[in-house]
């Protein structure tokens, strides 16, 4: 069967929804959590008055507990737990563990420093010798500074200056690293940190709060893929070629039903083939077929997507996913809809349409340097002529073809009441999204996905 | 806007709920709650002199000097050695404080010497325990009562 034409989603689909005050409160939760950490520091920090060690060691102890909390909040943020991953979404929820990321290691790493600083002056010893006695006769402190070593390293990684010379794969593997930096470091705070030692309630709590972390990030990065495959026996049934330089994927399974998914929604997907199961790599379904099968629609101009030419049929599949709130469930009700794409950005919006109803005439702005890669282009047609839509094609240079805020005001008339969905390279939807916010569209009606793990930020190019 | 009240809100539940637990807690458990990490870590023979406060009325110490039993802390060793003059104690040195633990050093310049100002300021090893120092602190004390024992 063809995934071209108008494809309907499954009346029974599991849809995520829109929760907004669930995330209000694990907000208002990783406060209390913030400001129980700090009112514990104050209970037990030494005294100010005895010289400048003390303060230094206070200094010290606060920037430990803070860089360990923004850890495990950090963690737990890129957990992929369901009930953010459906309300706030992977790409945003990134952006927040990549700027938590750098107050992390900078509190951690003023924590090593001050500690050393501290008991240096209070032994009266130089701080090398301060750091050797720290390491060798304190315990757990030696794999808390291997575990800040591989952080450290792990985080200038993630440098976008660093990271964009980096293949996918390799900071993909370089990443990893931070867990098993984190997790080194936990031990010598339960043994030698004043919060913690002789305060049962605050171990309890804090340990607590470390299995949780750890606990969330093996249970839904790891498990759920893992049960998933199993269960939904998820494997290749088809590639099909749609241009030159971009292939679909069909993915079939059992019990579809079953796998709460939404157009717009995309996955970490791994194929069990040479090459393709490590690491995962993120791609928008660009269709959800009334059978539940699920199609992916992939550029083959990299490393990674040139594999996926040879993908064969039966191949297993494990996805890790859906992720993404850049669904029509995100929708303010009865807003109209406008949708911008550019390029291979169209993939979401594609399966986003099959979830608008009927007469939602939504409006889809669909840029692309070439007419050939205006991918997808007929389905697209087809599925806003049938909501009662508008569909304009933009085809030529950015600088020719600019998706500005007179652009949009011309196209789209009365935009600052619409539900905007926005996707496509970080410069494209960087752009976009600030002409939205210059036209006056609030920023909860804006929805944006950037295919990259990534803020949606121009200055910070993405890799691909 | 509404998340940054969230967050902020939620900070202040969560320290007003330690605090409270911190004002709550010594009301049900003042005795044996060892309150900080607690150690010390001296190097051995780390001494403190300090101006005796002539208290009149209490002595009938021997001069002299005489250290006290070694007393078994769950943290550690702990030994100390009084030195007496005209009856008063005049010096405590510490001979032996545990050093496992990485608070050892900020007991060793905060809460010893506390305890030791209150133990010669009382010439007695009837004193309080230092808040933070519950486990070092009873051991100093047995061993100071030792030490005091040789010379009555």
């Amino acid at each position: 069967m063809s995934p071209r034409g108008v494809v309907r989603a499954p009346a029974c689909r599991r849809m995520p929804r829109r929760r907004p005050r669930v995330v209000d409160g694990l907000a208002a939760l990783a406060g209390a959590g913030f400001g129980a950490i700090v009112a514990q520091w104050v209970v037990t920090m030494p005294s100010l008055t005895g010289g400048v060690a003390n303060v230094l060691l206070a200094g010290a102890q606060l920037a430990g507990l803070v860089g360990a909390y923004l850890a495990l909040v950090g963690l737990l943020l890129a957990a992929r737990v369901p009930v953010l991953e459906s309300t706030v979404g992977l790409d945003r929820l990134i952006a927040v563990h990549a700027r938590l990321g750098r107050w992390t290691l900078l509190s951690m790493v003023a924590h090593g420093t001050m500690v050393t600083l501290a008991y240096a002056a209070l032994a009266q010893t130089g701080p090398l010798a301060q750091f050797w006695t720290l390491v060798t006769q304190y315990g757990w402190v030696l794999p808390a500074a291997a575990g800040l070593g591989l952080m450290v390293i792990a985080g200038v990684g993630s440098w976008w200056r660093v990271r964009r010379r980096m293949k996918y794969e390799t900071w993909w593997t370089l990443h990893l690293t931070m867990y098993v930096g984190l997790a080194l470091a936990i031990p010598h705070q339960i043994v030698n940190g004043a919060a913690f030692v002789g305060h049962p309630v605050a171990q309890a709590l804090w340990l607590a709060l470390v299995g949780l972390a750890f606990g969330c990030l093996l249970a839904f990065r790891m498990g759920l893929p893992l049960i998933r495959a199993l269960r939904h026996r998820l494997h290749v049934v088809d590639v099909v070629e749609e241009t030159s330089d971009v292939v679909s994927v069909i993915v079939a399974g059992v019990r579809m039903d079953r796998l709460p998914i939404a157009g717009g929604q995309f996955a970490h997907w791994r194929f069990l083939t040479r090459g393709l199961v490590w690491p995962s790599h993120p791609y928008s379904i660009s269709g959800i077929l009334p059978d539940g099968r699920l199609r992916i629609t992939v550029r083959t101009s990299g490393d990674h997507g040139r594999l996926l030419r040879r993908l064969r049929p039966g191949i297993p599949v494990v996805m890790e996913g859906p992720y993404g709130a850049f669904t029509a469930h995100a929708r303010h009700n009865g807003c109209p809809v406008t949708l911008v794409a550019a390029g291979i950005g169209i993939t979401p919006i594609r399966s986003l349409l099959d979830d608008l109803p009927p007469k939602s005439a939504p409006t889809v702005l669909h840029r692309a340097h070439h007419e050939e890669d205006l991918i997808l282009g007929h389905e697209i047609d087809t599925l806003v002529q049938a909501r009662g839509g508008v569909l304009y094609r933009l085809v030529g240079h950015r600088d020719r073809q600019p998706i500005n805020e007179q652009r949009l005001a011309e196209l789209v008339p009365g935009i600052e009441g619409h539900e905007l969905y926005v996707c496509g390279p970080p410069g494209f939807a960087a752009a976009v999204l600030a002409a939205a916010r210059r036209l006056g569209i609030p920023r909860h009606r804006v929805h944006a996905e950037s295919f990259r793990l990534h803020p949606v930020d121009s200055r910070r190019p993405g890799r691909r | 806007m509404r998340r940054i009240l969230a967050v902020s809100g939620g900070a202040a539940v969560g320290a007003a709920a330690v605090l409270a637990g911190h004002a709550l807690a010594p009301a049900t458990g003042t005795t044996a709650r060892p309150d900080r990490a607690e150690t010390s870590g001296l190097t051995p023979g780390a001494t403190a002199s300090s101006a005796a406060s002539p208290t009149a009325g209490r002595p009938r110490l021997a001069d002299g000097t005489a250290t006290g039993p070694l007393i078994e802390t769950f943290y550690g060793p702990v030994q100390v050695r009084i030195t007496v003059v005209a009856g008063t104690m005049t010096e405590i040195v510490e001979v032996k404080l545990p050093f496992e633990h990485l608070h050892s050093r900020w007991i060793r310049a905060n809460l010893v010497p506390q305890l030791r100002q209150r133990v010669l300021t009382a010439q007695s090893a009837d004193v309080d325990v230092v808040s933070g120092a519950t486990y070092t602190g009873q051991g100093y004390l047995a061993s100071l009562q030792g030490a005091l024992d040789q010379l009555s």
